[in-house]
């Protein structure tokens, strides 16, 4: 090698390879770990939509109460914005598997739109056969070749299926059974032949789109406006249709008084927005991506303070060597250049380890975590190149700039300055000893360790922030657990207190009496839900309005805790209640006024009389004069029950009696399901904050071995001294570990501070629309955030002990520093 | 039966392949309450023949014995206690911990002793009774020394070791420093070795022991030395 100065730094990163694999693991786990974080939910959001093009997902269902024909489906396809449209039919039914009757949504098999994912077996393409959901088969101890019963017909098990739709843990509801299905299945045929139960709409070029992307969106956005405008055409000629055919079958049968039994056709449009998969999945992705931005920061600021204190190290150590360079003729440009290089390349290599090991293994866990969740079969990475360029950038920026500074700064003295031993750092008297009260008291020992603490400020600094900041994100992993677990809980347990719901389609007293007669139910309450709208400054939330017939009766189902004082709210005349987050949503307080648009759309104010606690979902609440006020006539449409029994088998037995005997009942949601299935949704968000505590221990634990490594390094002659002076290893240890014990108890309550105000903040960035995590980090998590700290420093005080035994006497004091 | 018998010492280290012989054979004794003077140029294997006298190096052959202590047979800790208790170090460069005062540096060290001197009185002894609060940067070279020869004996050490002790101090101080430590050998009675290669110096020892190549040249016995404030050089 010709440039014998470019061989000389080359050579250095063999002689300092320690330093060198230390500032490449800083830049690996600053880069890793923020284009990890940041490929995660790109990733999530492309593997969906890979696997919807894959499987030809609908953008677009149409659903008709009355079933939807092939003149539909053609109009439909008359406009250009739509690709296809397709007729596809599915029924609820119950099946049977060992006397155990489920609700089942069976799917006619359609392979041109919505493909059932085969995952063993085959599709069935014969009567009597049926592909079923994987989890019916290991739930129940099924295998492929078994028979379920489906009314009374014997259905052999082909195969496991999964339907595109459902591949979370959510089940659409039905009017079957305990109203929510249980599971899917798919047959060759249902015979339904006059007509659909839904039509599957594909929009033209939105394949091409990343699905929920803007670009999707606008291009839905204009499909279904085409579709809303041929919906009344469409639902008129149904009409007339299913009255002709009225007519002609009354002929037929010799009824003459028909006219009023014709259901008047409604369609329903919905999109990929109302598949509670597929919005379960982007909410998921969409919090990944605001963790992301927040955890990453930190690892930043961190590894650059690092590198910033092992770089000015090396520089110092090399002081003589610069000051020679220097005299040999170098300029200054020449010699940073040699730590540039250094210092560049750990960087890049660190990071380009990094931003692959981040791309491929970050999103991948994290993926393997929501496959709990959700069970699509093949995960694609969606590797971020721009985050990858970004982070390596800040790393480069951040790390070769300040060994460029460090490195200038240094080489401002002249030759000869530098040749001599730079003269140690001095001693100083340090404020503390002006208070003779306390100074006085300390023991010898003590007093040495308070005072170097003052003397090295830059380490010690360090050291604390670097403490601070382990506990800070250890805090703030276990306060987000915190405050994520609760909240199901507290929304079904404390607020909610009601066993069930049943939503009925009209009042019926005659319906009520009789379930007030059964012996299993202790209380029902006539209440009315509905959706409305409020508004205020242009913003427009959807909410549910609860109006319980009796007030009184409200308080054993429902706890209305006032937020203001924890008392119960009332519900006034002409006043509203509203849930905690629709007041932060709307940043309203008690006293001030919200719009409400009535039945006809017109906007009434309402004064707001008071805020209640609430977790899950809008909810606000008028008493039953209020809502005439507003509506038209009060009428209650959901009952909520409370059973004087815990017995899943009695509560299924009494849902599907009613169910089945009554058909006012649309409806039936039991609170313990709800519960499970919202804290199954927050399990994953666990494991993701598992991830980011595991990070931050590794983090902490880098930080905390480096700085005490360096602290060493410095002071590796004072500590010969003390071997000398016939100090044993333990004592030396206490020396040097003092001090690393006291800047753990100095970081540890700063980092507690930092995490309180952090989980805050990445809570506010986490919560969706109708979420309010409870604001509560518990006393657990303090503890634990302080012991895990205590357990690395721990660590890291043994292995300083090996360091400190490591240490030669001789060679330490042999040459001039 | 001498106080400090070095006998047959050899001392091989290993770097990589290559063995360095720094002590070959060495065979020399020190009386108690003698100033000895081991005169040598560098790389003879003075300071190897110190550092294992000192208990911070260990010997490859041979056997070293104190005060009727086999130092060879010392383990770390035995080794360790030996250095507390038995010898104080004097170096070229001082080594004081920057960050303790003067009466500090000397309280550090006989923190762990239970036999030691007053050390406020030692420092008002070597002369620095107003210097006691400053800290080493604050002190000159001699000053520095001083410290750190109060520091070595205010342990009450069996052994006083010097290695090269006005090495780095201008031709005054260094006379004031090797002063110090001949009052030290005579008033106090205290076993003092210094390591020197500057020849003019063998007049004030009681025993003077010539090194080259890493054995003992030469052994000479000053019935009558001098004291250094009558040595020029």
């Amino acid at each position: 090698m010709k440039n014998k100065l470019l061989l000389n730094s080359i050579r250095k990163i063999r002689k300092n390879y320690k330093r060198f694999l230390s500032l490449l693991f800083m830049s690996f786990l600053g880069v890793g770990f923020y284009t990890g974080i940041q490929a995660t939910s790109p990733s999530m959001i492309k593997t969906l939509d890979e696997f919807y093009d894959k499987v030809n997902m609908h953008d677009i269902e149409v659903v008709s109460n009355v079933g939807l024909t092939d003149d539909d489906i053609s109009e439909i396809k008359e406009s250009k914005l739509i690709k296809d449209a397709y007729g596809i039919n599915y029924a609820d039914k119950f099946i049977t598997i060992d006397d155990t009757e489920y609700v089942g949504k069976i799917f006619e098999i359609n392979n041109d739109v919505d493909k059932p994912i085969l995952l063993s077996g085959k599709l069935p393409d014969k009567e009597n056969e049926i592909a079923l959901e994987e989890n019916a088969l290991t739930l129940n101890k099924l295998k492929i070749g078994d028979s379920i019963t489906i009314e009374d017909e014997k259905y052999k098990i082909v195969g496991t299926v999964l339907n595109p739709n459902y591949f979370s843990t959510a089940r659409p509801s039905s009017t079957l059974g305990s109203g929510q299905v249980d599971y899917f299945a798919y047959v060759d045929s249902l015979d339904q032949t006059d007509y659909y139960s839904s039509i599957y709409v594909v929009v033209d070029d939105a394949k091409d789109e990343e699905t929920s992307s803007d670009e999707y969106k606008t291009l839905i956005d204009r499909a279904t406006k085409y579709i809303e405008n041929i919906k009344d055409e469409q639902e008129e000629k149904r009409y007339d249709e299913l009255y002709s055919d009225y007519i002609e079958y009354s002929k037929m049968m010799g009824i003459t008084d028909y006219e009023d039994n014709i259901v008047d056709p409604v369609w329903y449009i919905f999109d990929r927005s109302d598949i509670s998969a597929y919005n379960d999945l982007v909410d998921a992705s969409e919090n990944m991506n605001k963790l992301g931005n927040v955890f990453p920061l930190v690892f930043f600021v961190i590894s650059i303070l690092i590198s910033l204190i092992s770089m000015m190290r090396m520089v110092e150590e090399e002081r003589l060597e610069n000051g020679c360079l220097k005299a040999l003729g170098f300029n200054n440009t020449r010699i940073c250049l040699n730590y540039f290089l250094y210092s560049f390349l750990a960087t890049v290599i660190g990071g380009v380890i990094g931003f692959i090991f981040g791309n491929i293994f970050l999103p991948t866990v994290i993926w393997d975590i929501y496959t709990l969740l959700f069970s699509i079969p093949e995960f694609v990475l969606s590797i971020d190149i721009v985050a990858g360029i970004i982070g390596l950038g800040a790393s480069i920026l951040c790390i070769c700039g300040t060994a460029l500074y460090v490195s200038y700064k240094t080489l401002k003295d002249v030759p000869a300055t530098l040749m001599r031993p730079k003269s140690p750092k001095e001693g100083k008297k340090i404020l503390l000893e002006h208070i003779p009260f306390i100074w006085k008291r300390l023991k010898f020992s003590n007093k040495v360790v308070v005072r170097n603490i003052f003397r090295y400020k830059s380490r010690v600094a360090a050291t604390i922030i670097g403490i601070a900041g382990c506990t800070a994100l250890i805090l703030s992993g276990f306060g987000l657990k915190d405050s994520i677990q609760d909240v199901a809980y507290l929304q079904f347990n404390d607020i909610f207190y009601y066993d069930e719901s049943i939503t009925i389609s009209g009042e019926s007293d005659e319906f009520v009496n009789n379930i007030k007669d059964n012996k299993k139910i202790i209380d029902v309450v006539k209440t009315n839900f509905s959706t409305i709208t409020i508004e205020k400054n242009d913003i427009e939330k959807d909410i549910v309005l609860i109006t319980p017939e009796n007030e009184k009766e409200l308080s054993k189902v429902i706890d209305l805790k006032s937020i203001e004082n924890d008392k119960k709210a009332k519900l006034k005349d002409n006043e509203i209640v509203i849930s905690e987050k629709i007041a932060k949503l709307f940043d309203v307080e008690i006293g001030d006024k919200l719009k409400i648009y009535d039945d006809n759309d017109n906007k009434k104010d309402i004064i707001i009389s008071d805020i209640v606690y609430n977790y899950v979902n809008l909810y606000a609440y008028v008493n039953t004069n209020t809502y005439n006020e507003l509506f038209k006539e009060y009428e209650y449409n959901t009952l909520l029950i409370n059973f004087n029994t815990d017995d899943h088998k009695k509560i299924d037995d009494f849902n599907e009696n009613i169910s089945s005997n009554n058909n006012e009942v649309l409806n039936i949601t039991i609170t313990s399901d709800v519960l499970d299935s919202v804290t199954d949704m927050m399990e994953s968000l666990n494991s993701v904050v598992v991830i980011l505590i595991i990070a931050a221990a590794i983090l902490a634990f880098v930080v905390l071995y480096n700085l005490s490594n360096i602290n060493i390094c410095e002071r590796q002659r004072e500590i010969a001294t003390l071997k000398v002076l016939g100090f044993h290893n333990k004592e030396v240890d206490s020396y040097i570990t003092k001090e690393n014990i006291l800047l753990t108890i100095l970081g540890i309550p700063i980092g507690l501070i930092i995490g309180y105000y952090l989980t805050y903040f990445i809570i506010s960035t986490c919560e969706t629309d109708i979420l309010l995590f409870v604001r509560n980090i518990k006393l657990f998590s303090f503890i634990a955030s302080i012991c895990i700290t205590i357990v690395f420093t721990i660590i890291v005080n043994i292995i300083t002990h090996f360091n400190l035994k490591k240490i030669d006497m001789i060679e330490s004091l042999k040459n001039v520093e | 039966m001498s106080y400090i018998k070095f006998d047959n010492v050899t001392k091989i280290y290993e770097v990589g392949e290559n063995k360095i012989k720094a002590l070959d054979n060495t065979t020399f004794t020190i009386e108690k309450g003698e100033l000895a003077v081991i005169l040598g140029p560098s790389g003879a294997g003075k300071t190897t023949a110190l550092n294992i006298l000192g208990g911070m190096d260990i010997l490859t052959k041979g056997s070293v014995e104190v005060d009727g202590k086999k130092i060879e047979k010392l383990n770390n800790k035995q080794l360790t206690d030996y250095r507390r208790n038995d010898i104080g170090f004097v170096f070229q460069f001082y080594n004081l911990v920057q960050n303790l005062t003067a009466l500090e540096n000397v309280e550090l060290a006989i923190q762990l002793c239970k036999d030691h001197l007053n050390p406020s009185k030692i420092l008002n002894n070597v002369g620095l009774n107003k210097r006691k609060k400053n800290f080493p940067a604050q002190l000159s070279g001699g000053e520095q020394q001083r410290v750190a020869i109060a520091r070595a004996i205010a342990k009450n050490p069996k052994l006083l070791l010097c290695d090269e002790p006005t090495g780095a101090l201008d031709y005054k101080t260094g006379k004031q420093i090797l002063k110090l430590l001949e009052d030290t050998c005579k008033i106090e009675g205290m076993t003092v070795i210094i390591i020197t290669h500057n020849q003019a110096l063998a007049p004030m020892a009681d025993k003077v022991i010539k090194f080259k190549n890493g054995s003992v040249e030469d052994i000479i016995i000053n019935k009558h030395p001098k004291s250094i404030d009558e040595i020029e050089w």
